[in-house]
């Protein structure tokens, strides 16, 4: 899930999920879902394959497949915005114990990614440190897709160059 | 009376934006201060500013066309320096900056650069190529070129006022939405294209009705240079496609300006809509600009090889041939929005099945239209190498 400026990578069936960081199993087929919290983006692994826009409020699909382990560079490959340029994200394909064991070392550590967490992550920042969270709350990319969870809110200022206050703002998309 | 603009306006905290003002500002005060001075001021304004002949209103096209490539040309030179000295370091740009500068090249280039030159070209040409006095509507060619340079001048005037779009040079939603982008860059990129955009309409109409209307006695179509040609085929493609140029920034306007959700990601506004509706025009618009570029290479060729151009009957046709964005124009709707799957098929059906009878006879009727009777044609070759090729008429 590309968001305003980094990358959100939820494992469902681990029930993990990080950030600015994708770890694969090599030589595993992996099926991607792909959504935006706000503006459009293009995910892209370019030594994996193909590239695929990412649009808030659709679900976008593409499959890859890692067939030796390695580091692989990622990137957005539409402009989103000031932070656009900074939006890279290693991808590491390692072996399947190897990858089990990055699942066990992570599941049940840190912070927990739910709604309130999500909202607090889809302000606009650049250049986070790849991190992780331990758990999932099921169906949170879902309600991302259906906008249950309300669009990224963007800069922080309106007309003029005021500050404006988030919060409300967020209220008001939420009910719209 | 100057609403929501105050002196935080100004970029005064940007060295590279201000040293760029001063620089402008001493240059455009020495020119006028100059004209003034020698007392130019009523020939520049009787003679060109004001003046509705073609050919000058080409030459101010073009003019407008190098001083906006100057301004295209020195964004690009940042982009490069930006980019040779940023590789892990953040260079001397800010992206806030950057992304204006990429965004106003991309702009400038397309609108400001590439279609001024091209109209002008056009204007100058064409008129003498037909043997007419001046274009079918000299005022409104006027207009038109006012509307461009005004369009221009909005996009000066927001690098030192406000700021302009950081959304590239196509203003892709949710990105360009109120919501991601409040300031005025988008605004001003919106006002600059809808003003120059209906100046390049009128130009279309314009050009359009000179080749159809304005030829001299004896110019039939096929006695048309090649100019003339590839002209009328991108000025029948600004004819069709720069409305819907229009009517999609003017979506975009509403929905920044009042609330409407065109292309929003709340409220049922659908952002890929934008990006069809842009390149319904996007795809027409290269040819709107490849086109006459086709027919200055045919004349020059042909001209300083002293030989009639070859396959001029082809040429022709094939010029025309690119016309084929406004045939999918009128064909999508009836795809998309018709019938469902047998309006689909039975298009298709009436396209391809020529064994029908009545098929068969459009297409003869259509076969017939292109081919000229041989005599016509041996006279049109004895009179193009009498008077285009500079080898025979010496002889």
């Amino acid at each position: 899930m590309s968001l305003d400026w980094k990358w959100l990578f939820i494992y469902p069936q681990e029930g993990v999920a990080s950030v600015n960081q994708l770890v694969v199993p090599a030589g595993v087929p992996l099926r991607f879902s792909l959504t935006s919290a706000s503006v459009w983006n293009v995910f892209f692994v370019p030594q994996l394959g193909s590239m695929i826009y990412t649009m808030n409020g659709m679900r976008t699909q593409m499959n890859l497949q890692a067939d030796e382990t390695g580091t692989f560079h990622g990137l957005s490959a539409h402009f989103s915005g000031d932070g656009f340029s900074d939006m890279h994200f290693p991808v590491r394909a390692v072996r399947g114990d190897e990858f089990a064991a990055w699942v066990k070392a992570t599941r049940g550590v840190g912070p927990t990614l739910d709604g309130a967490a999500y909202t607090a992550l889809a302000r606009q920042s650049t250049n986070l440190p790849p991190s992780t969270f331990g758990a999932v709350t099921p169906e949170l990319f879902a309600q991302v897709v259906r906008q249950e969870l309300a669009p990224g809110p963007g800069p922080a200022t309106e007309r003029g160059g005021r500050r404006r206050g988030i919060e409300e703002r967020a209220l008001t998309c939420g009910a719209s | 009376m100057w609403g929501k603009l105050s002196w935080e306006a100004v970029p005064f905290h940007e060295p590279i934006v201000m040293v760029t003002s001063a620089v402008v500002a001493i240059a455009i005060t020495a020119v006028l201060a100059w004209v003034i001075v020698k007392g130019h001021l009523p020939y520049i304004w009787k003679e060109w500013l004001s003046s509705v002949d073609h050919k000058r209103i080409g030459v101010m096209y073009v003019v407008l066309a190098l001083v906006m490539l100057l301004r295209g040309f020195a964004d690009a030179i940042m982009m490069r320096s930006q980019q040779a000295v940023a590789m892990g370091s953040a260079g001397f740009l800010p992206p806030e900056h950057y992304n204006q500068v990429f965004s106003a090249h991309g702009t400038i280039m397309i609108f400001f650069v590439a279609m001024p030159f091209v109209i002008g070209l056009m204007n100058f040409a064409v008129p003498l190529q037909l043997g007419a006095r001046d274009v079918a509507f000299p005022v409104l060619n006027s207009v038109g070129f006012w509307l461009t340079a005004t369009g221009a001048l909005l996009v000066n005037i927001s690098l030192f006022i406000g700021e302009f779009a950081r959304t590239g040079w196509l203003p892709y939603p949710p990105l360009s939405e109120l919501a991601y982008s409040p300031g005025v860059g988008v605004d001003y990129y919106l006002w600059a294209l809808q003003i120059s955009g209906a100046g390049t309409l009128l130009s279309g109409v314009n050009l359009v009705t000179t080749v159809l209307k304005v030829r001299a006695p004896g110019m039939t179509y096929l006695h048309m240079p090649i100019f003339c040609w590839t002209t009328l085929a991108s000025n029948l493609l600004i004819v069709a496609a720069f409305p819907i140029l229009t009517a999609t920034l003017a979506m975009l306007l509403l929905d920044r300006y009042l609330g409407f959700h065109f292309f929003t990601n709340e409220a049922g506004g659908n952002p890929m809509m934008f990006m069809n509706l842009i390149w319904a025009w996007g795809h027409p618009e290269v040819y709107i600009l490849v086109l006459p570029a086709f027919g200055i290479f045919s004349e020059v060729f042909a001209t300083f090889s002293g030989k009639p151009l070859f396959g001029y009957r082809s040429m022709v046709a094939a010029t025309m041939a690119n016309l084929h964005p406004l045939l999918h124009g009128l064909a999508a709707p009836l795809l998309h929005h018709g019938r469902g799957r047998r309006r689909q098929r039975d298009l298709r059906h009436r396209h391809h099945d020529h064994r029908r009878a009545h098929g068969r006879e459009d297409l003869q009727l259509a076969v017939h239209d292109v081919q000229r009777p041989r005599r016509l044609r041996a006279r049109r070759c004895s009179g193009r190498s009498a008077s285009w090729s500079p080898s025979s008429s010496a002889e």
